[in-house]
């Protein structure tokens, strides 16, 4: 921050985890990366330091990242101990200009139980998406539509649903959390659909069968420590996860299953 | 039971079971700190109340048939209670981060010592047990009444004229109350109570309980300790200035106590 308005680049070392792809273990390698300009991102100086790796002939540091605008959820490091880095978005959006110059960052994987490490910093977050494909879904009949407008939604219950749905799948709240527990994302996952009518045939298999699925896949369960709250790009709150445990319940103690299971076999 | 079991499979369900035996002794633990409040009444009044308590439901249960059954109830909670959460723990430790993850600070020390506190409670509640229930363990001040059965107050009495003994029940006592600081507000959580319009108040309400918990509790040892409320031999001299060591004679000469 206490940058030099005359300085136009910054130059850190970095300490990378590297890990070798089928390698249980690996280590930290320290880089230094000089002369990266104030205006680059994170992920930026990053390719920066894989450039001049291949130049070399080593190896370059995997890792992940798409759209680089923090809307796709891909990216996905540990900066300095926390999820996404320092600031509150996705790793994408953290700038060079946030660190000091001389600065020392360690750079680490998401990886937790039910994420292991593939290679360097890349993680298998496919368990997220078994989880969506347990019940993350409402089912349509194929046919003519009904007109949008025609199924009335009150204003703060889509924006609540909206809140939910701004889950990007990054599993930063994996990460952050001390059991490795991925109720925010599920919980989130449950109530983008839930609160809305259409959501509404399925809402009782679907926490069911998505909690068993998030079970499955090795995740840890809640301990209400809200740290993945602080730590979620998109700044979801652990109010669904609240929503989740009572829909769960009623849908297992009270049974009131509307349409019976619905399996796809 | 087939519910029970659906239950128990998930670790949303363990949760839940955790939460409701949580409750179970929440509300114990609350009933427990209001009923020491009755040693400020006097010795009497405790023993009083401790036979009373005895005496539930004896109309059609018998004598001490409705403790016993509070007692199961209780025992019950705290085996459940543990054991849940010895799974939940094993799950988390496979599921945790394999890297180290800083917090961003958003967990309480409350929450953070759930296992500390929650260990040392189970040892506080052997101890406990032992000490004023059963009389197994009964450390008191040289000079006053040892350990019989009934004479609650004086049983507290001999023991809380030990520093030591007030100590560790005053430790403990911070322990609970943290442990119910993060366990109330979590219950509300896990059993689906708590909304963004309700938590401030659900967080409030569980820290003034826990508060209050701590103070109900500490009262009696501390009171003890610093001889500031009635010693058991002056039962009925409420009035009459207290003096430790006339009255430590007193109950030596005398025969069990009231």
């Amino acid at each position: 921050m206490s940058q030099d308005h005359d300085q136009k680049t910054i130059t850190v070392s970095v300490r990378v985890w590297r890990q070798a792809q089928g390698e249980k273990g690996g280590r930290f390698v320290e880089y230094e990366v000089a002369d990266t300009p104030l205006e680059a991102s994170f992920l930026e100086m990053l390719d920066i330091l894989n450039e001049s790796l291949v130049e070399k002939g080593e190896d370059p540091i995997a890792f992940e990242s798409d759209c680089r605008e923090g809307i796709c959820g891909t990216c996905c490091l540990v900066v300095d101990g926390l999820p996404h880095g320092p600031s509150q978005c996705t790793t994408c959006q953290l700038q060079m200009r946030n660190f000091e110059p001389e600065a020392k960052i360690t750079i680490e994987p998401f990886s937790t139980g039910a994420f292991p490490v593939i290679k360097d910093l890349i993680v298998d977050r496919s368990s997220l998406d078994r989880v969506i494909q347990a019940g993350g879904y409402i089912t349509v009949h194929s046919g003519p539509k009904p007109e949008p407008n025609s199924v009335p939604i009150e204003h703060e219950i889509m924006e609540d649903a909206l809140d939910a749905s701004a889950c990007i799948g990054c599993g930063a709240c994996v990460a952050a959390c001390p059991n490795g527990s991925a109720s925010l994302f599920t919980s989130a996952k449950i109530h983008h659909l839930a609160l809305l009518p259409q959501g509404q045939p399925e809402r009782n298999t679907r926490v069911k069968k998505m909690v068993e699925a998030m079970d499955d896949e090795g995740f840890g369960s809640c301990r209400n420590y809200a740290e993945c709250q602080a730590s979620c790009p998109k700044g979801i709150s652990i109010k669904y996860i609240g929503r989740m445990n009572s829909d769960y319940i009623k849908a297992t103690v009270l049974d009131t299953d509307r349409r019976g299971s619905m399996h796809a076999t | 039971m087939k519910k029970i079991s659906q239950l128990y499979s998930t670790s949303v369900g363990k949760k839940l079971l955790v939460a409701v035996t949580g409750a179970i002794m929440y509300g114990f633990v609350v009933g427990h700190m209001l009923g020491n409040l009755k040693a400020f009444a006097g010795p009497s009044a405790l023993d009083q109340y401790a036979e009373m308590l005895r005496q539930i439901g004896q109309a059609f249960l018998g004598n001490g048939t409705f403790l016993w059954i509070a007692r199961i109830v209780l025992i019950v909670a705290v085996i459940v209670h543990v054991i849940t959460v010895i799974q939940l723990v094993q799950r988390n430790s496979r599921a945790k981060p394999t890297r180290t993850v800083r917090r961003r600070n958003a967990s309480t020390l409350a929450a953070k010592w759930m296992a500390i506190s929650g260990t040392l409670i189970l040892i506080f509640i052997v101890v406990h047990i032992a000490q004023f229930t059963l009389g197994w363990f009964t450390p008191h001040a040289a000079g006053t009444e040892g350990f019989v059965h009934g004479a609650v107050y004086s049983n507290l009495w001999g023991a809380f004229q030990l520093w030591w003994v007030a100590l560790f029940y005053v430790a403990m006592m911070a322990m609970v109350c943290m442990h119910v600081y993060h366990g109330a507000w979590s219950m509300c959580q896990t059993l689906g109570l708590d909304a963004p319009d309700r938590n401030a108040a659900i967080r409030g309400a569980a820290a003034a309980i826990a508060i209050a918990l701590f103070v109900g509790f500490s009262a009696v040892p501390i009171s003890m300790l610093t001889n500031s409320i009635q010693s058991p031999t002056d039962d009925s001299s409420m009035t009459e200035a207290f003096e430790p060591d006339g009255s430590s004679e007193s109950s030596r000469s005398k025969e069990g106590a009231g």
